[in-house]
């Protein structure tokens, strides 16, 4: 395990970046004439905030002797991989969704993670990928008059 | 307080048709508000239009189940699967969900109805005696003295920061600059927009929130499934212990008072209640440092809080026709439909109906209680499937929760955005509750200190000079210095154990290696 130390000073590097990124963006704001406080009032506050804390982690992370270690996040890590295809799946899932539809996208998107999850008994994955979301499609439908989208399924039912 | 109107009432709701409908009311508001992304306000939108064509007491009943069981439902996939059902909830995942990882889930799930019962009856009954003088000192709340609401509920982050009281400050200025995404709440001025007309209203709270708490939860469940051991299965209790009800009778008194309070203040939710209790049951624990890692007040305490709001939301709606949050704002216009005018004149010319509604949402808690407990067997089941097949439904079920708030894929997307920083941070020792709180009061505290300082000519101290606003600061300062104080001996601690440890650790090593050496 790394020490705390590098990923803390890492954090409060990002968010000094972050504070300052909202300060100075904020400039940009216009000035209201019939107003002492505009919209840029509130961020530059909090970036000041953020800032300031920043600073104190910073220091911390600098100064203290003992700190508390942290897992890493390296892709040779076969959990991280595991995340990483996983996001992936996520976003395209999310991206079909709209295209093939709901029933179509959920099944697919269910039998692969249980795949890369380590699910081995493929009978029962094409089970419980078509079940879960025809349960779930009807029950918002039916329960409660919510329609999730339709996709191919709309052009080849109706 | 009329006693005789309020047997009247009583006797108006046990008819079999009035029970019936709260009867509906509660199991629809308990499996909608348990849905990831289904908030009550949303149970009871759903569901008005059943109302109807119901007579008058009928309906009142329906509305009123539906409130109660949406309050405690949001609870039972805050504890099993991490994901609060509503935002009120957010505060039960803090300790309700580790308790549900240790196999105590059937006792965070009975004593989170057992709670919810407690608290939503305390707030009933205090709605039926202090209706009248509650509503008169909600009255005095101006822009001030919310912005000091805010402060003081912001100043419970120190109280949910875990270890480190820095990096949970970092996360609320984090969340509160994340507030300021979208348009100016008294210029109307577009910030931090990027071309993304999708945050014009700020970001999406329904799905920022399942992606911190739910989709963050699913990449490290993924990360760590080889790994993890299976839950073991627990006998089903539908009711608390003794022992756990005597450990958590004085958070559940003192957490109902706080939700009621607050729930008569217009605006203030059963969020804000949820959090502000628990940050006060932590304060006041013997044992604070625990507070995180599952402990059964960190579940009573917001319980009993957000159920005690629903009782206090009434009383300004009733009194003055002002909503006291987003759920008794559809209630009104739910009232409106079926030819109620709620407000000062209801109490002169239908006090029987404001009588009905005392009855009915102290049945309505009893019905929720059973219904619940009837229930429980089956929720806690839902943690031993196996994650392989939970985790990818959790998914679908938090995106499709993102979705159906406003029909976006936009949503969809923040949602996966906001699952992604909720991992790292997690993963780096920061606290995801203190982004929470600070998007819910976030807005809150901007938009009226804003007002409040153009009615004062820019002036500050106009601003906070009222009795009001002076209580609530000083509360929030003593907030913050107590519970730094004790987080921070909580912290030189739990750091001089872990530097014993690793120092007996490093001995154990130095000494395998000489026994290793003096036997070669």
């Amino acid at each position: 395990m790394t020490k705390g130390k590098v990923p803390n000073i890492v954090s409060s590097i990002v968010g000094l970046c972050i504070a300052a990124f909202v300060y100075f963006y904020s400039n940009t704001f216009p000035k209201i004439k019939s107003m002492a406080i505009g919209p840029d009032f509130f961020p530059k506050m909090l970036a000041i905030g953020l800032a300031l804390m920043s600073l104190i982690l910073l220091i911390t992370a600098l100064t203290s002797r003992f700190q508390r270690g942290f897992g890493t996040l390296s892709v040779k890590d076969k959990g991280v991989r595991r995340i990483l295809i996983c996001l992936a799946a996520t976003i395209v899932f999310a991206w079909l969704i709209k295209r093939l539809g709901f029933i179509p996208s959920s099944a697919l998107y269910m039998y692969f993670m249980c795949y890369v999850l380590g699910m081995r008994k493929h009978i029962m994955m094409i089970i419980i990928s078509i079940a879960v979301p025809v349960v779930i499609a009807l029950s918002f439908q039916y329960g409660l008059k919510i329609f999730l989208p339709a996709g191919i399924l709309e052009s080849i039912l109706f | 307080m009329d006693w005789a109107l309020l047997s009247v009432g009583f006797s108006n709701i046990f008819t079999p048709g009035v029970m019936l409908m709260v009867l509906f009311g509660c199991i629809g508001g308990i499996l909608v508000g348990a849905l990831p992304g289904m908030t009550a306000t949303m149970a009871v939108a759903l569901l008005v239009p059943f109302t109807f064509k119901l007579e008058l007491t009928h309906s009142l009943g329906m509305l009123l189940g539906i409130y109660c069981g949406g309050m405690y439902g949001g609870s039972i996939s805050a504890i099993l699967i991490r994901t609060p059902g509503t935002p009120a909830a957010a505060a039960t995942l803090i300790d309700g969900y580790p308790m549900g990882q240790k196999g105590e889930a059937s006792r965070a799930l009975s004593m989170s109805l057992f709670a919810s019962f407690c608290g939503g009856m305390i707030g009933a009954i205090l709605m039926t005696f202090l209706s009248p003088p509650i509503a008169k000192f909600a009255l005095k709340f101006s822009n001030g003295e919310y912005f000091a609401l805010a402060l003081f509920g912001l100043s419970i982050i120190v109280s949910i920061s875990g270890k480190s009281v820095v990096k949970g400050l970092m996360a609320a200025f984090f969340g509160l600059c994340l507030c300021s995404i979208g348009s100016d709440p008294i210029s109307g001025y577009p910030r931090f927009l990027f071309g993304q007309m999708g945050l014009y209203e700020g970001p999406p709270f329904i799905p920022t929130l399942i992606g911190l708490f739910a989709l963050s939860e699913v990449f490290s469940g993924v990360e760590k499934i080889l790994k993890t051991s299976k839950i073991p299965k627990t006998k089903i209790k539908s009711f608390p212990t003794m022992a756990d009800i005597k450990t958590c009778a004085v958070a559940i008194i003192r957490s109902a008072g706080i939700g009621a309070f607050i729930g008569c203040i217009p605006g203030a939710g059963g969020d804000i209640a949820a959090f502000v209790s628990y940050g006060e049951t932590k304060r006041y624990s013997k044992h604070p440092e625990k507070f995180g890692t599952g402990v059964i007040e960190g579940v009573a305490s917001p319980e009993a809080a957000n159920n005690a709001c629903s009782g206090g939301a009434m009383i300004p709606l009733l009194s003055l026709g002002v909503p006291g949050d987003a759920v008794t704002a559809v209630l009104l216009g739910a009232f409106t439909m079926q030819g109620l005018q709620p407000g000062p004149l209801l109490y002169q010319e239908h006090l029987d109906i404001v009588y009905n509604v005392f009855a009915c949402m102290i049945v309505a808690n009893i019905c929720m209680l059973i219904v619940g407990a009837l229930g429980l067997r089956v929720f806690a089941r839902i943690i031993t499937v196996d994650k392989k097949i939970l985790l990818p439904v959790i998914v679908i079920l938090s995106l499709v929760g993102s979705y159906s708030m406003r029909n976006s894929m936009f949503d969809v997307f923040v949602s996966i955005t906001f699952g992604v920083i909720g991992f790292i941070l997690q993963r780096y020792d920061f606290p995801l509750a203190p982004i929470l709180l600070s998007l819910i009061l976030g807005p809150m505290a901007e938009s009226n200190l804003r007002r409040a300082l153009v009615k004062t000519d820019g002036s500050f101290l106009g601003v906070i000079n009222t009795p009001i606003c002076i209580v609530f600061l000083s509360l929030a300062v003593f907030s913050l210095i107590t519970s730094f104080i004790s987080q921070t001996k909580v912290n030189r601690k739990m750091a001089a154990e872990e530097e014993s440890e690793a120092a007996k650790a490093a001995q154990d090593a130095a000494d395998a290696r000489h026994d290793e050496f003096t036997q070669s």
